[in-house]
């Protein structure tokens, strides 16, 4: 049983704001990546992502520590139990701190940035940083051809099949520099392993020359960039670092990778087909990580406004998840608390994230190494409940979870789930989504000793165990 | 009247389908816009010290840029274009924001440079003779005409040096060299250099950026050689730039662009946001979007080259073109007997409930949920889009409306219990009187005079402009409302700019809204105006 005192994690939090010396190893059993043998820390981030929450009552677990049931919404992960670790109890406290803006936004650019809006303008909406797993790909993905790579789940199409929306963006490079994902598998497939069809000679030149181009577009970026200041000159720098990340993956060696094949139906429609395209850009994924293409890797679901999940219809009954008679939309639907039905589509989701896990296991990296073993997975959502509730987020953690004890359900709620819920997610419990995110980089054997805003009413440094 | 249009246009076909090859009888349209009533330029008294936002070209802008710079041949069909998509949403297209480079974005840009030189490599043979003079000479023209300036000696010479000292054979280094043309931010980016000071933070633009100015406002393109050698020296005053944008205002490129201003405008991307409930509306189809989109184009396209060209035409014009498939969306006496159906109609006289811009389809539809249609979107739209005024829910506030039930029997009643809490009354209040004025459309524009559960439609209600039964009443007292005319011109003037308007901008604002005014709201004449307006002219010294 790993229930949490709230007592101890205000003593230590007050320790390190008082700008206490003390490193916070002293207070988490974690290693240092210097100190850290090669099999001790997750080689690989994998961030996957549903929007609008969870069922909270079919997600989080009734009991703490090993012995827990799994919920409804979990079940199809049950064969990775003793893999996987559920947080609940923590809140996204910086979101409260916005005075603009609707839920959305609201939650979609501070649970994982940790800070607020760049400025208060509804207007001009942007995070204020980079994301946790931008700022872990930064770390330990600059030596592979691709620091992160970022697939969508549907969404809107685009000529270039990358989505970017236009609003509610996840994932940030930095304020201002939202993280577009492919969400077309066929110009992802393309775009990841054309190299791996074209004979090496006839690759090194293309690469090549594609680099020696890009250096003279860098160096027009530096001539304009003289002229600039301010908020333009960053822009235009922003936009000249992915140049520069361009021109490095132009210059590393390709190694060889098993490129995934593509077959889907003459009427596949990438923007709806969810429950094809989840698969076909898991297995994308994997097949990047496995040659360490790159390190660093999320998938986001992106229908997140209105879908008809019709291939869950026969698990409801044949009926269809949404009520069209009572609702406009799955928004709408999720968004008037529990809905019989919106169940399915949440452990849809873990039945696609366990497909996920167990293609991880059985595949091994360049190093021979189980993928999953050597692999962090996290899945997330942005809200705890779709009623736009900021408290509580439930967390699941999978394969390489460091120090965190596996199999276990470790909560750092206060209170009861009935009571949290009969609170409208008032209920705080004290802890934060700035420390699990200091946690995360500590699992990849960094010190930060805390992450997101620097702001006396947010609990920072690591979650304690 | 009902004319024939025999439509060659199968609903597969792309938007740019000519309709006057298919033209049974019609009145000869006239090929101009409207002609601009004679009144005096006035100017504000000083120029201010104007904000400056670095902004990427639109994806329509790079294309067509790279197809004047390469002279190509194109076509969209079986071109594979990389490029970045410019991200609609509900501020233009043209701002910053809507134009971002992501990670993924920047290899698109890379990818699309490729892809456009392998088309140049095929339709041009360029130097064959292999002279190093004649690279340099092609290159510095294009360079020249991509960076809408003269270029600096240090900015060629990144250019001179790969042609001369790269060591390959001109076939293979000039077309390298014109992909690093096409992914350098002084192409990408629109951002005019200031010339000569006119006080301590202002210069002047170059004659030949104002003209790039102009040319990416009209056309969303750059100048073609054409029309820099007659026009490019000739942009000394403001009297110069506003003669050249009439000039390019009579070209036909002009007239998308004002349909994609609308089309911003109107928030159309929500077209393309969700489907629409099969049970209800069993004959909708993934291309109706695309359909009622083509509609709204040939609408303005009417408005503004044989109309008036007047913003109440937007609002209240009765003419129409209607989609084969769009037809059931329509009362029946306003379209064709099934025995033609595969016509496009045109009326000049639709029904008195289909008069303007606002009761389409395209709006209507965009502006709906995929079963119901959406009386706050729709009140929310014209608050914010005719009337510019802000709505900001407090942070966190439950947004969603309480479903159907036995005391809540129509939107009207579910949209009371929201109000009920404070925190939404504020919003709705002002939201809610309005969007019900659209109620007798449902969620396609389709006219009903009951609600779905057979309640008869009430779309009365009252504005601060008075009171009103029915959506036309309620447009006919904004339209006299000063407050909608300054906001039609505020998001052209941003639209214009591609960011939103700051308190400098606001004489410049003052004056062309009196100005639009006085014209009796001719479009043509506002674009003139802001075409020639200090944002066009001068740019802030660094």
């Amino acid at each position: 049983m790993k229930k949490v005192n709230q007592k101890s994690s205000i003593h230590r939090r007050s320790l390190l704001q008082g700008g206490s010396l003390l490193s916070s190893s002293l207070f988490l059993p974690w290693i240092s990546r210097a100190q850290a043998q090669d099999n001790q820390l997750p080689k690989r981030l994998i961030v996957v992502h549903h929007p609008q929450g969870h069922s909270l009552q079919h997600c989080i677990p009734t009991s703490t520590g090993s012995g827990f049931a799994m919920p409804f919404a979990l079940q199809p992960l049950e064969q990775f139990r003793n893999k996987m670790v559920i947080l609940s109890g923590i809140d996204n406290q910086v979101a409260p701190l916005n005075s603009v803006s609707t839920a959305h936004p609201n939650a979609a650019y501070t649970f994982l940035t940790c800070q607020k809006f760049l400025v208060q303008d509804p207007n001009f909406l942007t995070a204020g940083g980079p994301s946790i797993e931008e700022i872990i790909a930064q770390r330990i993905g600059q030596e592979t051809p691709y620091p992160r790579l970022d697939f969508a789940i549907g969404g809107t199409r685009s000529d270039n099949g990358i989505y970017l929306p236009h609003d509610e963006h996840h994932f940030w490079l930095d304020a201002n520099d939202p993280v577009g994902a492919f969400n077309d598998p066929f110009v992802a497939v393309d775009r990841i392993f054309a190299s791996q069809n074209i004979d090496p000679i006839e690759q090194w030149q293309t690469q090549s020359r594609r680099a020696a181009v890009l250096q003279r577009v860098q160096q027009n970026f530096s001539l304009m960039e003289e002229q600039l200041s301010g908020e333009e000159k960053e822009r235009l720098q922003a936009h000249q670092n992915k140049i520069e990340s361009l021109f490095r993956r132009n210059t590393l060696p390709v190694g060889s990778c098993n490129q995934p094949l593509l077959s889907l139906p003459y009427d596949y429609d990438y923007t709806y087909d969810d429950h094809l395209s989840a698969p076909i850009m898991q297995d994308i994924l994997i097949a990047a990580l496995a040659c360490d293409m790159t390190r660093v890797g999320t998938i986001s679901f992106a229908n997140a406004q209105d879908h008809g999940f019709e291939w869950l219809w026969s698990e409801n009954g044949d009926q269809p998840i949404v009520d069209r008679s009572r609702f406009d939309n799955w928004h709408a639907m999720v968004h008037a608390d529990y809905q019989s039905g919106m169940e399915y589509v949440y452990r849809w989701y873990s039945k696609m994230l366990a497909r996920f896990l167990q293609k991880l296991s059985e595949t091994t990296d360049s190093d021979g190494d189980n993928m999953l073993d050597s692999s962090l997975v996290i899945s997330i959502s942005e809200f705890s409940s779709p009623r736009h509730w900021h408290k509580n987020i439930p967390i699941l953690l999978f394969g390489n979870t460091g120090f965190l004890p596996q199999g276990n359900h470790i909560s750092y709620m206060t209170y009861t789930l009935e009571d949290f819920v009969n609170s409208s997610g008032m209920l705080e419990s004290g802890f934060s989504m700035n420390q699990f995110c200091t946690t995360l980089l500590h699992l990849f054997g960094f010190d930060d000793e805390h992450f997101g805003i620097d702001d006396a009413s947010i609990s920072s440094g690591t979650l304690p165990l | 009247m009902i004319t024939l249009y025999f439509a060659c246009q199968t609903p597969n076909e792309p938007s740019e389908t000519k309709l006057e090859d298919t033209v049974v009888t019609v009145d000869e349209p006239s090929q101009e816009p409207t002609q601009e009533p004679s009144i005096e330029i006035e100017t504000c008294d000083e120029v201010k010290t104007l904000p400056k936002k670095l902004r990427r070209l639109t994806d329509t802008q790079y294309k067509n840029a790279v197809i004047q710079i390469l002279d190509l041949e194109f076509d969209d069909a079986s071109f594979k274009n990389s490029f970045p998509s410019t991200i609609q949403s509900k501020t233009f297209h043209t701002f910053a924001a809507n134009n971002n480079v992501t990670q993924a974005g920047s290899e698109s840009i890379l990818f699309a440079s490729e892809e456009f030189i392998n088309l140049w490599k095929i339709q041009h043979s360029i130097c064959e003779n292999q002279n190093q003079e004649c690279a340099l000479s092609y290159l510095k023209e294009r360079v020249e005409q991509a960076y809408r300036r003269s270029v600096s000696e240090e900015e060629f010479e990144i250019y001179e040096d790969m042609i001369l000292n790269w060591g390959l054979p001109v076939n293979e280094v000039l077309p390298l060299a014109l992909q690093v043309l096409l992914q350098s931010p002084q192409f990408l980016y629109i951002h005019p250099t200031p010339t000569e000071s006119i006080n301590d933070t202002m210069s002047k633009i170059s004659s030949s950026e104002r003209l790039a100015l102009l040319t990416l406002f009209l056309h969303n393109t750059l100048p073609s050689e054409e029309q820099s050698e007659i026009y490019a020296n000739r942009l000394q005053t403001r009297q110069d730039v506003r003669d050249v944008a009439q000039e390019l205002l009579l070209l036909p490129q002009t007239s998308h662009n004002l349909y994609l201003f609308h089309r911003d405008w109107l928030h159309l991307f929500r077209l393309y946001e969700g489907t629409k409930d099969p049970d209800v509306y069993p004959s909708y189809t993934s291309d109706w979007p695309n359909f009622a989109e083509r509609e709204l184009e040939l609408f303005i396209e009417d408005i503004f080259w044989n109309g008036h060209a007047k913003f109440e035409d937007l609002l209240f014009s009765t003419e129409a073109w209607i989609h084969p498939h769009l037809r059931e969306v329509y009362n029946t006496s306003d379209v064709l007997e099934d025995e033609y159906p595969d016509i496009w109609n045109y009326t000049s006289e639709l029904s008195e409930q289909r008069k303007g811009i606002l009761t389409r389809p395209a709006f209507l539809m965009a502006q709906s949920y995929t079963a119901t249609s959406s009386p706050v979107r729709r009140g929310a739209w014209v608050l914010e889009q005719m009337l510019c005024e802000e709505l900001n829910p407090p942070p966190d506030v439950d947004m969603e409306i309480p479903p159907p039930q036995d005391d809540a029997e129509t939107i009207r009643d579910r949209l009371a219990i929201h109000s009920e809490d404070p925190y939404c009354y504020g919003c709705h209040q002002r939201i809610d009187p309005i969007g019900f004025s659209f109620e007798n459309y449902g969620a396609l524009g389709e006219y009903r005079q009951n609600w779905e559960n057979g309640i008869p439609v009430d779309a009365s209600g009252s504005i601060a402009e008075g009171e009103f039964d029915h959506v036309t009443q309620m447009l006919t007292l904004l339209a006299n409302s000063p407050k909608v005319q300054t906001c039609y011109v505020q998001n052209w003037m941003e639209y214009a700019l591609g960011r939103p308007l700051e308190e400098e901008d606001q004489c410049d604002l003052q004056r062309i809204t009196q100005r639009f005014v006085s014209t009796n709201g001719h479009v043509p004449s506002l674009l003139l105006d802001i075409a020639s307006s200090d944002a066009f002219l001068y740019t802030r010294t660094e």
